[in-house]
């Protein structure tokens, strides 16, 4: 059973709305950040435009948050271990990458970590969902 | 765990999708519950026993 008046049914839809919704503005903050640093008169407004697309991404959390409070206990059991396998995997690459970086491999960017960390999440979800379905 | 639930499910004529709507879970949460891969935590259970109006001894038994 779900903890919330939310309908199960519902959830993946909302879920679905506000990531996509993120997404865009993520994609928006991204296109005017040159524009608003370029313009911006002081350095506190350099400072708010610089970061201005994390926002976005914070916004993707709450999203993901709320998506865990209105599915039901099957649906959280899925999540969680897609969850655990995800940060297991995406850690342990992020890592062996840091160690190739040594021999000549191109460092990444810690604004990588997130995206590595969402595909690797949305490959073990699919894996999880299709082992119950066996 | 064992189950009856298909067989309950069948006499009060309901689809997993009725019985999901009836307990606000997902239909593969349903599914997930009546071919085994799944045990339910203890409210579920309850609300299943209440639902169907029997203990849930009665729907639920060990392998």
């Amino acid at each position: 059973m779900s903890d919330t008046a939310v309908p199960v049914k519902s959830a993946g839809r909302i879920y679905i709305i506000e990531v996509w919704t993120s997404g865009l503005l993520y994609a928006v903050a991204m296109w005017t950040r040159p524009w608003l640093i370029a313009h911006a008169s002081d350095h506190a407004l350099v400072v708010a435009a610089t970061v201005l697309p994390a926002l976005p991404i914070w916004l993707i959390f709450v999203a993901v948050w709320r998506y865990y409070l209105h599915i039901d206990e099957f649906q959280k059991h899925q999540f969680l271990q897609s969850l655990a396998i995800s940060f297991g995997l995406g850690c342990s690459t992020l890592v062996t990458y840091s160690f190739l970086v040594d021999v000549g491999l191109p460092p990444l960017g810690i604004s990588w970590a997130w995206p590595i960390l969402g595909v690797v999440w949305l490959l073990s979800s699919i894996a999880i969902k299709r082992a119950y379905r066996r | 765990m064992k189950n009856n639930l298909p067989a309950l499910r069948a006499q009060r004529g309901m689809t997993q999708g009725d019985l999901a709507d009836s307990l606000n879970v997902s239909r593969q949460t349903i599914n997930a519950l009546e071919t085994g891969r799944y045990d339910p935590s203890l409210p579920l259970a309850f609300a299943l026993a209440r639902l169907f109006k029997c203990r849930i001894e009665d729907i639920f038994s060990p392998k």
